[in-house]
């Protein structure tokens, strides 16, 4: 039981313990100061409602497959296009960005002779490798990446509170004062995406064990943000790329280097094993729901994904996609639709809950309607929103036409099946 | 047949093309660091995307080219050296 919550609760972190969530968080301080804090905060406080939610005892679908249950709440299509959208858009763009940026890490803090590019792709086909050597070993291996990640971010909070000279009294410019905007708690909520993944028909009874996880994230990443803004000027946070190895260095000088450039490395190896991992059971779902006399789980099904989503990233690395300031926009739109995924699986939760307990559950329709409006604010102030409304709307049309044609290519299937007489019943 | 085989010269002979080309006189660090300083020098950082983003290591004064848009060497004298830093 503990460990398959473990597997569960690692996998929900992949997301926010990854260098590209760090650096939105050290970007966000920057600009938001101790203020930032505070609108982190009620952003955790909204996530942390969607395990209360999602994970709540009554709110459990009739079958394991949590596909089923979102279909079951809201429909075929919707649950398939936005689960389509957010798992592939994600597993497809992120993990080529951040492979990319291990190579960097690995280049620069440990070996500046071996190329960042043969870095990235060994990591690839380690990760695949895992893959191909069966799901259990998959898993498995999940806690352990976020493990290293989270020992060190832990080491360099703790070496920032308690052993580093440089830190400087956190405080507040005279005369600001605390306004509430929107904009970083909806940058708050797409941080703490991944919590959805968990359900109580995971693993009965874990809703304790995964809200204590939760807490235990945010204490981290709360802790990580107040020690980066003690070590490095608010505008240079704002300002950098690499805004989490510039504390990292602060903090510690060239050991905090390299032990932020083994958060790095972990942290991409948890996120894209755990992307994979997350895509791949939602691809099966999917298709045990539409065709269910197909090879259920079959291991070599099992393992296709994998081998599919490695050539697609091989073949954007190669194509030099991590190149493109494209890439960015693409993932932040994958970013997006996965938040619009985490409100549909609120409502579907919301659903089950009042049928299950015949009773208005109309606060949580309401608080499921958050999340898709946090896309469309995130999107609107976007500095390229435009561009990345498109990019939105495309990654939906495309999953919904998709979609839709499986929808439809299940339905003829089903009506040439010849129908069953009374006697074939057993 | 033919048009196959007509097809793989024209795509090896563009594959060779670059062996043709002018060569690009290249620098090391060491005598990078010795020009630094100098009012001819000017190092354009070519690197796009992550390629940029995620290094931890930026040439301090070098001019970022976006998008490989190169007219920025308009601005200045014909006889300044030009350093294009790629990774």
């Amino acid at each position: 039981m503990f460990r398959s919550n473990l597997t569960f609760a690692s996998l929900a972190l992949c997301w926010i313990l990854s260098p590209d969530a760090l650096v939105l968080l050290g970007n966000s301080i920057g600009i938001g100061g101790l203020f930032f804090l505070a609108q982190f905060t009620i952003g955790a406080v909204l996530s942390l409602l969607i395990i209360v939610l999602t994970c709540h005892p009554q709110a459990k679908g009739t079958t394991d497959n949590s596909f089923s249950c979102l279909a079951n709440a809201t429909g075929l299509v919707p649950a398939m296009t936005l689960t389509l959208a957010a798992r592939l858009g994600l597993v497809l763009f992120l993990p080529t960005g951040m492979l990319v940026t291990a190579g960097f890490s690995f280049n620069e803090t440990f070996l500046f002779w071996f190329p960042n590019f043969a870095f990235s792709f060994l990591l690839l086909t380690i990760i695949l490798a895992l893959h191909l050597a069966g799901r259990q070993i998959a898993l498995a291996a999940q806690p352990l990446f976020i493990g290293l990640t989270i020992g060190c971010l832990g080491l360099l909070c703790l070496a920032g509170l308690f052993g580093s000279p440089g830190a400087q009294p956190l405080q507040v410019e005279t005369g600001e004062t605390f306004t509430l905007s929107v904009s970083p708690v909806c940058t708050a909520l797409l941080l703490f995406l991944g919590y959805e993944t968990l359900h109580s028909s995971d693993s009965p009874g874990s809703r304790r064990y995964y809200l204590f996880v939760f807490i235990a994230g945010f204490i981290l990443l709360a802790l990580w943000a107040i020690v980066s803004l003690q070590h490095v000027p608010p505008a240079k946070l704002a300002k950098s790329t690499i805004p989490n190895v510039i504390s990292a260095r602060a903090i510690l000088g060239q050991p905090g280097r390299i032990i932020m450039g083994l958060a790095v490395i972990s942290g991409t190896c948890g996120l894209v094993n755990g992307l994979f991992l997350l895509a791949g059971r939602s691809l099966e779902q999917i298709a045990d729901s539409i065709f269910p006399s197909s090879a259920k789980g079959s291991a070599w099904r099992q393992r296709s994904w994998p081998v599919l989503f490695s050539l697609a990233i091989g073949i954007f690395m190669a194509a030099g996609l991590a190149g493109s300031e494209k890439l960015e926009t693409y993932i932040y739109s994958a970013l997006l639709c996965w938040l619009l995924l985490t409100g549909l699986r609120c409502f579907a939760a919301a659903r089950m809950l009042q049928t299950n307990r015949e009773i208005s559950s109309a606060p949580w329709y309401l608080f499921s309607a958050v999340f898709p409006l946090a896309a469309v604010w995130l999107t609107y102030v976007s500095q390229q929103s435009t561009t990345l409304a498109v990019c939105c709307l495309l990654l939906l049309g495309g999953s919904a036409a998709l979609s839709a044609g499986l929808v439809r290519y299940h339905r003829i299937i089903q009506n040439k099946k010849p129908p069953q007489t009374q006697g074939d019943t057993p | 047949m033919k048009r196959v085989l007509s097809l793989l010269i024209v795509l090896a002979a563009l594959a060779a093309a670059p062996l043709f080309a002018d060569s690009v006189p290249k620098m090391d660090k060491d005598q990078l660091k010795s020009m630094l300083g100098s009012k001819s020098l000017v190092i354009l950082d070519v690197r796009l995307g992550r390629d940029w983003s995620t290094s931890e290591f930026k040439i301090k004064d070098a001019l970022r080219v976006d998008d490989g848009d190169l007219s920025v060497v308009k601005n200045y004298p014909k006889e300044s050296t030009f350093v294009l830093y790629c990774a």
